[in-house]
């Protein structure tokens, strides 16, 4: 009886033991049903995104066939995925040409590792089943799995965009024809406008000193005038001629070594007669060490007394000056030739505008001052095709202070 | 009264200088074109050429070389004339053998200075 009590008390406990194990089994396995589940959602969840994806998305083994092939790559190369499927890769979108060069990289990659093509964005020429190529942008990534490879590519077609990047190029290299046609035919129409109008000039110069010999002086201030209406529209063409040799690649520099304060001395000189029209005075101060510097004589010039007549010009009854330095900017050796007047200054926005071509201040400026609104724009492009620049500081009814900086490029650095 | 050549083809040119030169009491003679102006060179002895160096048939520079190069006609200054007021063509002019250079359009005060500067260097020597 007491065996037989033991025996049920047994079973019992075992029974309670199996039930123990049985429950554990359940909760595994439906913890392996979870997670079977959560795996497939997530490879529906990839192969979503894959299909909807607008690249084209093509998975290859390691022997070259596809394994892979979303809808959009049966939109940009005509294969359907059942017939794309286990085809060879570079048979399907690798042109001829490119095919020995695929498979020596292909080889190369799984035998060393290196593949310089992986893992980076390339441009490269893909083929379509029709037979035509067109440009792709591409990126392949080698998958390893176990002991071989799987290899993704996204590949983007680029035709539209290589379309309208060669139409764009097109259209540049139009356009810098038509500004090279229209600077060539602007030099030749200037040498055509001139010829006249030298004659314009020289025939009423001449009969000014005949009417002067002849003593009828009442045709003199008409003559006069001609002669300065004349002069004013050679001015004229002789900058926007300049202006279209500096455009048109055509303006050459003549450098030479230039020995900076006698030059300084020689324009405070040929300035006098343009200080003295408005009352003025021109103070020039050149540094001791000045020295010499590498650069076109007639150019520096040619903007020195552009900045020396603007100040004259714009300031009436005042003092210019014109101080010359010699800096040292990261170990290189500067000229500075800064201008300042105490004229009527200038606004920001009107800085803005300064060195553009036919621009002055305002429009009412050029009645009241004259000139031909290209000299700052000239003297600009001069300088920067010398290394240097035009500078300006300014402030409305407190003068301005234009700075030409030039590098001294000599030997002393 | 000192003998000026003036080697220019434009009608226009060459009447406003041979004019204003006359009037300044210089005798002037004319050639239209390079080839003229070296041949008047050695038969009108001039004391001073005035050249243009864009002319027809011969153009300035070459006329200017060969007048340098005969022994006849070296002497004789010669004042190229250009229409293009560029820095290289003055060095071009003193290498083809000009004495001095003057850009067109003619500044005439400044062009009777140079021609004076030489003339009178031709007197007194």
């Amino acid at each position: 009886m007491k065996d037989e009590e033991r025996t049920k008390e047994q079973l019992v406990h075992e029974l309670a033991g199996m039930r123990q194990r049985i429950a554990v089994l359940e909760a595994l396995e439906s913890e392996h049903k979870r997670s079977e589940e959560a795996l497939r959602q997530n490879e529906e969840r990839i192969r979503l995104i894959v299909e909807s994806a607008l690249d084209a998305v093509i998975t290859m083994d390691a022997q070259g066939l596809i394994t892979g092939w979303n809808p959009h790559a049966e939109t940009i190369f005509g294969w359907s995925r059942e017939k794309a499927i286990g085809r060879r890769l570079a048979e399907t979108i690798i042109p001829p040409q490119y095919r020995e060069p695929h498979h020596r990289g292909l080889q190369h990659f799984l035998a060393t590792g290196e593949g310089p093509v992986l893992n980076k964005r390339i441009e490269i020429t893909a083929l379509h089943r029709d037979g035509h190529e067109f440009p792709v942008e591409l990126s392949i990534s080698p998958l390893r799995s176990g002991e071989t490879f799987t290899f993704s590519a996204f590949i983007r077609d680029i035709t539209e965009r290589r379309r309208a990047e060669e139409a764009l190029q097109r259209a540049k290299e139009e356009a810098e024809a038509v500004n090279q046609a229209k600077s060539v035919f602007l030099a030749n129409m200037g040498h055509e406008l001139r010829t006249p109008l030298n004659h314009i000039i020289g025939y009423s110069e001449m009969l000014q000193e005949e009417a002067e010999e002849a003593g009828q002086e009442e045709f003199i201030p008409d003559l006069q005038k001609i002669r300065g209406a004349g002069k004013h529209l050679l001015e004229l063409i002789n900058a926007i001629l300049d202006l279209s040799k500096i455009e048109a690649g055509k303006m050459d520099l003549f450098l030479e070594t230039i020995t900076i304060a006698p030059m300084i001395q020689d324009i405070v000189t040929t300035m006098k007669p343009l200080v003295d029209k408005n009352a003025n005075t021109l103070e020039a101060h050149c540094a001791d060490d000045l020295g010499t510097m590498w650069a076109d004589p007639t150019k520096v010039r040619q903007a020195l007394f552009n900045l020396l007549s603007n100040a004259c010009k714009f300031t009436e009854r005042g003092t210019i000056t014109l101080g010359v330095i010699r800096e040292m900017v990261d170990g290189a050796a500067w000229i500075r030739f800064r201008v300042t007047d105490a004229g009527i200054g200038m606004t920001p926005e009107q800085i803005g505008k300064l060195f553009q071509a036919f621009h002055q201040a305002d429009a009412s400026a050029t009645r009241k001052y004259g000139g031909t609104g290209l000299g700052l724009a000239i003297s600009q492009r001069i300088c920067q095709m010398m290394g240097g620049e035009i500078t300006v500081e300014s402030a409305l009814g407190q003068g301005s202070t234009f700075t030409i900086s030039l590098p001294a490029m000599d030997v002393r650095g | 009264m000192a003998k000026i050549l003036l080697v220019e083809d434009n009608e226009e040119n060459r009447d406003m200088l041979s004019r204003r030169l006359t009037r300044r009491g210089y005798k002037v003679v004319i050639a239209m074109d390079g080839e003229q102006g070296v041949t008047m060179a050695q038969s009108e002895v001039p004391d001073l050429i005035l050249m243009d160096m864009d002319l027809p048939v011969l153009n300035g520079w070459e006329a200017a070389r060969q007048l340098k190069a005969a022994s006849a006609t070296q002497a004789i200054p010669i004042i190229a004339l250009t229409a293009h007021a560029m820095v290289g063509d003055r060095k071009k002019a003193l290498e083809a053998g000009c004495d001095d250079y003057d850009t067109k359009p003619v500044e005439f005060l400044r062009l009777l200075e140079k021609i004076e500067a030489f003339l009178g260097k031709e007197t007194t020597s």
